[in-house]
C-alpha cells in the first residue's frame, strides 16, 4: 500500500506542469481477491470516498509527487509500462480522468463526488456515533476477535441454546411480558441495544483487520428501521478481512446473547429469554442475501464483486440464447460468475414476487395501518389524559413502529419513480444524440 | 504523439468509477415482535389494563 500526502494547498499555488496528487490520497493497489480477471485498482480520497481506476491511472497518480514535471512523469510511466506514453497523453489523462475525481492537488473538485444512488440502498439516515467515538470504542473491543475467543463464544452459544430449550423455552417469559406490559419497554430497549452492538461488531471487525470504521447511524432501509455502520474503508481488506467485517455484526449478537444468558442464569428474570430468542431470529434475518443485509455482503465478498445489484442486468442479458455476454460478465472469473449468476437467479424472482405481494396487499396494508394508527393515537391521548406514562410510552412506540414502514415504502417508491424517470430522460437524450450522429439517407 | 503511443480511444477507455458504499445494516424490525406478534397466543386479558391489551382480544 502506498500513502501519498501532498503539501496543503495554499502554502504555494499548485504548478500544473509539476502536478501532485491531492492531500490525503491513498493509493491502495489492486482490489484484493477480486472476482474480476483483471482486478480494478483502488484509491481512497481524503473524504473516505473509494474509487476504482485502471492500473495505468493508478500508476500515473503514484507518479504525481510534486517533484517530477510532466516529462519526468511520462518517462517514468513509459519505463513502468514498457511502452512509450507521451507528455500530451499524460496531460490528457490528468485533465480528463484524475482531475475530475478530485485526485490532483489543483482540482477544483473539493466537494464530495455525487454519490451513486444504490439500487435498494439505505434511504433516510442520520449519524448517531461519530467515527472518532467508534474508533475509540472499537480499540477496546478489538481483542474479542481473537480466534480462540470466537470459537469459545460459538461453543458457549450452543451450550446456552440447549440449556434454554431443556429449561422450558420462552413460554414463561412471554407470559410475564403479557402480564406486565411495562416490561415490553425493557425488551424493546434491549433489542435496540443489540442493534447498536451489532454495528459495533462490524466496526470492531473492521479495526481488527486494519481498516477504519466510519460513523454508526440509524435510518430506514426499505421498510425496516435500521442501524448502520459505514465501512467504506474495508474495501482495502482482503476477502478474509471483508468477510470478518460482514460477520462481525452477528458475532456481537452472539456475545450479547451470552451476556443476557449469564444475567438470566443469575437473576432468573424470564423476559430476558424472550429477548434472547428474538436475537436468534435477528441473526437469521441478517443472513438474507437478497437485500443489503449482512448475507448480501457475504455473497458479494465470496464472489469478490462489490456491487451485485449492478450485475443483474448484464447477467440476465447473458442468459438470453444467441446474445453475447456484456463486458460486465466476461470480466468475471468463472467462480465469481457462477456465484453472481446463482445470486441473480434467486434474487430477481424473489424480489419481484415480494414487490407483487406488496402491490396486491398495499390497499389492505394501508387500511389496517391507518386504523391501527387511529386506535393507537386514541390510546395515546387517553393515556396522556390519565397520566399513564407507561401506556403512553407503549402507544407512542407502536405509533413509531407503524409509521416506519409507511415512510419507508413511500420513500422507496418515490426513489424508484425518480430513478425510472431519469433513466427514461437519459435514454431519450441518448436517442436524440444518436439520431443527430446517424448517417442520413 | 510518438509511435506506439496510446491512442485517444485507449486513453478514454481508462476505467474510473466510485466503489459502492459498504453500509452494513442491522434491521431492528424484530423489536416489533413482542408488541405486535402476540395475537396468536392464548392469554387471560386483564380488562383493567391499558387499552392496547384489550385490542389483542379483538384480533
Amino acid at each position: 500500500m502506498t500513502t501519498v500526502l501532498a503539501e496543503p494547498t495554499g502554502s504555494r499555488p499548485p504548478d500544473r506542469t509539476v502536478p501532485r496528487v491531492a492531500l490525503g490520497i491513498e493509493l491502495l493497489g489492486a482490489y484484493k481477491d477480486s472476482g474480476c480477471v483483471e482486478p480494478p485498482w483502488i484509491i481512497r480520497r481524503a473524504d473516505g470516498q473509494m474509487l476504482e481506476v485502471s492500473p495505468l491511472l493508478h500508476r500515473l497518480a503514484a507518479s504525481l509527487d510534486g517533484e517530477r514535471d510532466l516529462e519526468a512523469v511520462a518517462s517514468r510511466l513509459s519505463q513502468e509500462l514498457g511502452r512509450p506514453i507521451s507528455v500530451a497523453s499524460v496531460e490528457y489523462l490528468i485533465d480528463t480522468k484524475l482531475r475530475p475525481l478530485g485526485l490532483v492537488a489543483d482540482s477544483a473538485t473539493a466537494d464530495p463526488l455525487p454519490s451513486r444512488q444504490a439500487l435498494l440502498g439505505l434511504t433516510l439516515h442520520a449519524g448517531v456515533a461519530p467515527a472518532r467515538l467508534v474508533r475509540a470504542v472499537t480499540t477496546v473491543l478489538r481483542p474479542l476477535f481473537l480466534p480462540a475467543l470466537i470459537v469459545g463464544a460459538l461453543a458457549a452459544l450452543v451450550f446456552v441454546d440447549v440449556w434454554l430449550v431443556l429449561g422450558g423455552g420462552i413460554a414463561p417469559g412471554v407470559e410475564r411480558l403479557i402480564s406486565e406490559p411495562a416490561l415490553l419497554l425493557l425488551a424493546v430497549a434491549l433489542t435496540l441495544m443489540a442493534g447498536g452492538l451489532h454495528e459495533l461488531g462490524h466496526a470492531t471487525a473492521s479495526r481488527y483487520g486494519g481498516a477504519e470504521p466510519g460513523v454508526i447511524g440509524a435510518g430506514i432501509y426499505l421498510i425496516w428501521p435500521v442501524f448502520y455502520n459505514d465501512l467504506n474503508d474495508s474495501h482495502r481488506l482482503d476477502r478474509r478481512g471483508r468477510l470478518r467485517c460482514d460477520l462481525g455484526g452477528v458475532y456481537f449478537n452472539v456475545v450479547f446473547i451470552l451476556v443476557l444468558a449469564g444475567v438470566y442464569g443469575v437473576t432468573g428474570f424470564e423476559p430476558l429469554v424472550v429477548v434472547l430468542a428474538v436475537q436468534h431470529l435477528a441473526i437469521l434475518q441478517q443472513f438474507l442475501p437478497f437485500v443489503r443485509l449482512d448475507g448480501y455482503y457475504v455473497v458479494s465478498d465470496l464472489a469478490g464483486i462489490p456491487d451485485l445489484f449492478g450485475r443483474i442486468r448484464p447477467i440476465l442479458s447473458s442468459l438470453v440464447p444467441g446474445r453475447s455476454p456484456a463486458k460486465a460478465v466476461t470480466v468475471l472469473k468463472p467462480k465469481a460468475r457462477a456465484i453472481v449468476t446463482a445470486w441473480v437467479l434467486t434474487t430477481v424472482p424473489l424480489l419481484m414476487a415480494s414487490l407483487l405481494f406488496i402491490a396486491i396487499r398495499l390497499p389492505s396494508l394501508v387500511a389496517t395501518t391507518g386504523r391501527s394508527i387511529g386506535d393507537q393515537s386514541t390510546a395515546l391521548l387517553a393515556a396522556l389524559r390519565h397520566g399513564a406514562v407507561q401506556g403512553a410510552a407503549l402507544s407512542g412506540l407502536q405509533l413509531v413502529l407503524l409509521a416506519v414502514p409507511v415512510v419507508g415504502i413511500a420513500v422507496t417508491m418515490a426513489r424508484a419513480v425518480d430513478r425510472g424517470r431519469r433513466t427514461s430522460v437519459h435514454r431519450r437524450l441518448g436517442r436524440l444524440i444518436l439520431s443527430f450522429g446517424a448517417p442520413r439517407g | 504523439m510518438q509511435n506506439n503511443d496510446f491512442t485517444v480511444e485507449e486513453l478514454d477507455s481508462q476505467h474510473t468509477a466510485q466503489l459502492p458504499g459498504r453500509q452494513l445494516l442491522a434491521a431492528v424490525s424484530l423489536l416489533g415482535i413482542p408488541l405486535v406478534g402476540l395475537d396468536g397466543v392464548n392469554v387471560n386479558v386483564d380488562t383493567k389494563g391499558p387499552n392496547w391489551l384489550g385490542s389483542i382480544g379483538q384480533v
